[in-house]
């Protein structure tokens, strides 16, 4: 019936049909973007399934010639890369350039001989309006198979989150990203890296994770917006080959914690635990600051400690080689201890 | 309900039409609980004006007796019909004795949705409404025929579901999906939770699709216990060299399951599927799994044989077996008087149709060996009369009462021979039992025992049993009210499948388990027309 609607605008002229057929289907723009954008998205399947990483991710192709725009993930740090079209089609695939400072990642497919790809370009997210309908495509939960078709979610943007501004602080925070989008469509394992359309079809940006505020412990979906997305690209698409992914790369994007000796208790389900230690190394610098099992670290340097998360990003930026102050709760006594810090340690 | 005037005169008129529609269709919306009326439950949808509901099995399990609450705040005493706990969808019957009408919300056709398409969730999330009047939410079909492997206890499957982003949480379940135009698409059951936000939903969730729960409504209203059907073997998507998809092929087969006495064989490459070209893996098992146990169904496969170029194209029918559904509580065994009464009921239907106890049928019959036959049916109350053959030298065998004799296209008498007599007066009587009550007393059993599909049609299935004991399956359309066809056991055990009425007016005599066809019927003519008693009167 509904499938019948849709080809007779062309046979009688919109005028009386359109009514009936607003009705029935969905929106005739949000339909042509649909057309549009599906056989662009494609499914990423990296590495991962350990430490809360999903192994899958969605994308979208954004040049004829076979790269796919994805959200960066540790996931992508892998040989056997590969990427899955709307057909069902599966391809190796490379990361052309990272920017784990941006959140951002391009791929390109291997595909010799390949007659082409259907692309999307990048729009302008400077123009969203808060309330502006958005809608996205996505693999969330990673449930989708062979030529399964992405999932279609439609949301409102709801404004632009400056994450160093506000309250908020971004899970995984991509160091450089100015800001971000928020909207109400929800973020799942699976659908970062999907795109992120205005009702036209204007790629506006691509989906990332959940900003969650320290003030109110609320979570916000976000996107990459394309405004800071449309110079990475054009390096990318310029780059003559693909970028190295040298550990050089890996410990910009997240510093390792220099190790202290001491041990926390990291074991969850849900959230990161309190900073308990658990253990305490002999003849480590833990141990030389006094510090003992069952302490609780709530200051490191100038940054109180939540969770474990928290020590290991406060220990990770703090000066090597210098006492840092140490604040630990010891049954009902708050001590303040101080931590030598080791120099950079040797790989 | 106190819409001022200036609020309706400012609403544009697409958006009012929407808010008429919800409210109409709220109407049907049902709150159901298992236990105490409030005490924690789900949703429902009335889909008849006698008061069916469907719901989830997760809602209702075993409980016999519920409450459901509408949304003009009143609460009726239900029962529980009919059970698919692979589905997860039970069937349950308003029994208020104070009201017998209901609004009743269309059935859509799932299959027809489109990505984008606006759709509207209908429930009771949280338990929210104490007057049971539902929560509205909207959405857009996120996709469709997603196949979602079986959870919890009794390993409920979506096996065929639409997914959707309109919220659905604890307490939707159960409840309907309408699409845009207000036609039920589904029932809600399957939120995508995420253990970190507790039981919230989180933009995915999933509704069993109406165009499976449609393959298996009769055997719900007939108050069985329903299962889905499986291959009892395995298929996986096999990707070429190239990374393009080189199709589904067979990776597991059971032994002695029905498929391999088929034919079907490991390696064997599956290109369609009930005549429906496969795609993928996900695409065969949500056809699969939207069919229910022991329906038959057609499979073909290109297999490579050693020796041979080209592979060899075969194609095998059999019936599907049926899927262990885990363990439900307690064994669940139909009631016989709500079984009685679903009987009843149809029944009136049917005769409310006025089927006529005289008629005559007149076809064409071509044999699988070429040959073609004159055949003429006569029907009189339980008495038969077939002739084959030209006029003026046909054979003739008749069944009347105690009554049975033959006379072939020489003009020679004779006894009909006892099968034969077994076959003709089984099928008269139980046609007669179904079109007249005076009929129905003479058979031992007459029951409605489910659906099945004849000639492409969904229709209900009804047993007959004589006092000889002879058994028959009559298969009537629930949009005629038609017999559209019945089956019947041979002496060697097989059972013989006759289409009466095809919607190709080709009507056709099959085996039931292996599809083989045993005559092909044309320029069939039935007239409703008055047969003398001395056609059956046997000759001196």
């Amino acid at each position: 019936m509904t499938r019948r609607f849709a080809a007779l605008p062309c046979l009688f002229g919109c005028v009386f049909v359109l009514p009936a057929a607003a009705q029935e289907g969905p929106p005739r723009s949000l339909e042509r973007t649909l057309a549009r954008a599906l056989p662009c998205t494609v499914r990423v399947h990296g590495a991962g399934g350990f430490q809360g990483v999903p192994a899958y991710g969605t994308g979208v192709l954004v040049d004829e010639r076979g790269y796919v725009l994805t959200a960066w993930s540790v996931a992508l740090r892998t040989d056997s890369l590969r990427v899955v079209d709307h057909r069902g089609r599966s391809y190796g695939a490379v990361v052309w350039k990272a920017d784990p400072g941006l959140g951002a990642a391009l791929l390109k497919l291997e595909a010799e001989g390949s007659e082409g790809f259907s692309a999307l370009r990048l729009g302008d997210s400077g123009r969203l309006r808060p309330g502006e309908p958005l809608v996205s495509l996505s693999n969330p939960f990673g449930f989708l198979y062979g030529d399964e078709r992405p999932a279609v979610l439609r949301g409102v943007f709801s404004g632009v989150l400056r994450p160093r501004r506000s309250g908020y602080r971004v899970l995984r925070l991509p160091e450089r990203l100015d800001h971000v989008l928020i909207h109400d469509i929800p973020n799942n394992p699976g659908t970062q890296g999907g795109p992120l359309l205005t009702l036209r079809g204007e790629l506006v940006g691509i989906q990332g994770r959940l900003a969650e505020s320290r003030a109110t412990n609320t979570l916000v979906n976000y996107a990459l917006p394309s405004s800071l997305l449309r110079e990475f690209l054009r390096e990318g698409l310029a780059a003559p080959r693909a970028q190295s992914l040298a550990p050089a790369q890996g410990a910009a994007e997240r510093r390792r914690p220099p190790a202290v000796g001491a041990v926390l208790q990291r074991a969850y389900l849900i959230r990161p635990p309190l900073a308990y230690v658990e253990r305490v190394v002999p003849g480590s610098p833990a141990e030389r600051a006094g510090l003992r099992p069952d302490d609780l670290v709530v200051r490191l340097g100038e940054r109180t400690i939540y969770d474990c998360r928290d020590y290991d990003e406060a220990l990770a930026s703090a000066p090597r080689g210098r006492p840092l102050p140490l604040l630990v709760k010891r049954g009902d006594a708050v001590l303040a201890l101080e931590l030598e810090v080791p120099a950079e340690e040797e790989r | 309900m106190g819409h001022g005037a200036a609020a309706q005169e400012r609403m544009p008129a697409a958006e009012e039409r929407q808010v008429r529609l919800l409210e109409r269709l709220s109407h049907t919306v049902a709150a159901v609980f298992p236990g105490e009326p409030g005490a924690g439950g789900g949703s429902g949808v009335i889909i008849d004006p006698r008061g069916y509901v469907l719901t989830n099995f997760h809602v209702s399990g075993v409980k016999r007796r519920l409450w459901v609450g509408l949304d003009d705040g009143t609460i009726h005493p239900a029962v529980l019909l009919g059970i698919d706990p692979g589905g997860d969808v039970a069937l349950l019957k308003l029994v208020d004795p104070e009201r017998s009408e209901y609004p009743a919300a269309p059935l859509g056709d799932s299959d027809a949705l489109r990505l984008g398409e606006p759709v509207y969730a209908l429930g009771n999330p949280f338990l929210l409404a104490e007057d049971f009047r539902p929560t509205i939410t909207q959405g857009v079909v996120s996709g469709i025929h997603r196949y979602r492997d079986g959870t919890g206890s009794a390993e409920l499957l979506y096996g065929d579901c639409v997914q959707t982003d309109a919220s659905i949480n604890p307490g939707n379940s159960g409840g309907p999906l309408f699409d845009g135009r207000g036609r039920l698409v589904g029932i809600n059951g399957l939120g995508g939770f995420r253990p970190d936000r507790g039981r919230v939903n989180v933009g995915v969730g999933f509704a069993a699709s109406i165009e499976q729960i449609k393959n298996f409504l009769y055997d719900l209203r007939a108050c069985r216990q329903c299962y889905h059907g499986t291959l009892n073997a395995t298929v996986r998507d096999v990707t070429g060299a190239d990374g393009r998809p080189a199709g589904v092929v067979v990776d597991a087969v059971v032994r002695g399951s029905n498929a391999e006495r088929a034919g079907l064989r490991l390696g064997d490459r599956v290109l369609s599927f009930e005549g429906e070209r496969i795609r993928s893996q996900n695409h065969f098992l949500t056809l699969l799994t939207r069919l229910p146990a022991r329906r038959r169904v057609r499979l073909r496969v290109a297999r490579t044989v050693e020796g041979e170029v080209e592979p060899r194209e075969l194609e095998f029918v059999f019936r599907l077996q049926p899927l262990w559904a885990g363990p439900i509580q307690g064994e669940w065994r139909p009631d016989p008087r709500l079984v009685a009464a679903e009987t009843r009921s149809l029944l009136a239907e049917i005769r409310a149709s006025r089927p006529p106890d005289q008629w005559v049928r007149e076809e064409q019959v071509l044999l699988p060996d070429g040959r073609r036959l004159r055949r003429v049916v006569r029907a009189r109350g339980p008495w038969l009369r077939v002739e084959v053959g030209a006029p003026g030298a046909e054979t003739v065998e008749v069944v009347a009462g105690d009554l049975a004799w033959r006379r072939d296209a020489k003009g020679a008498l004779g006894p009909l021979p006892p099968e034969r007599r077994d076959e003709l007066a089984g099928t008269a009587e139980a046609l007669h039992g179904l079109r007249s009550s005076e009929g129905e007393n003479r058979l031992t059993r007459l029951e409605f025992t489910g659906g099945d599909r004849v000639a492409g049609e969904r229709v209900w299935r009804i047993e007959a049993r004589d006092r000889a004991g002879r058994r028959r399956l009559l298969y009537v359309s629930p949009a005629s009210k038609r017999l559209v066809g019945y089956a019947y056991p041979t002496p060697e055990g097989r059972w013989v499948e006759v289409e009466w009425i095809s919607s190709d007016g080709r009507p056709r005599r099959l085996d039931a388990d292996s599809g083989e066809v045993l005559e092909t019927c044309s320029e069939v003519v039935v007239r409703a027309e008055p047969q003398p008693a001395s056609l059956f009167e046997r000759p001196e």
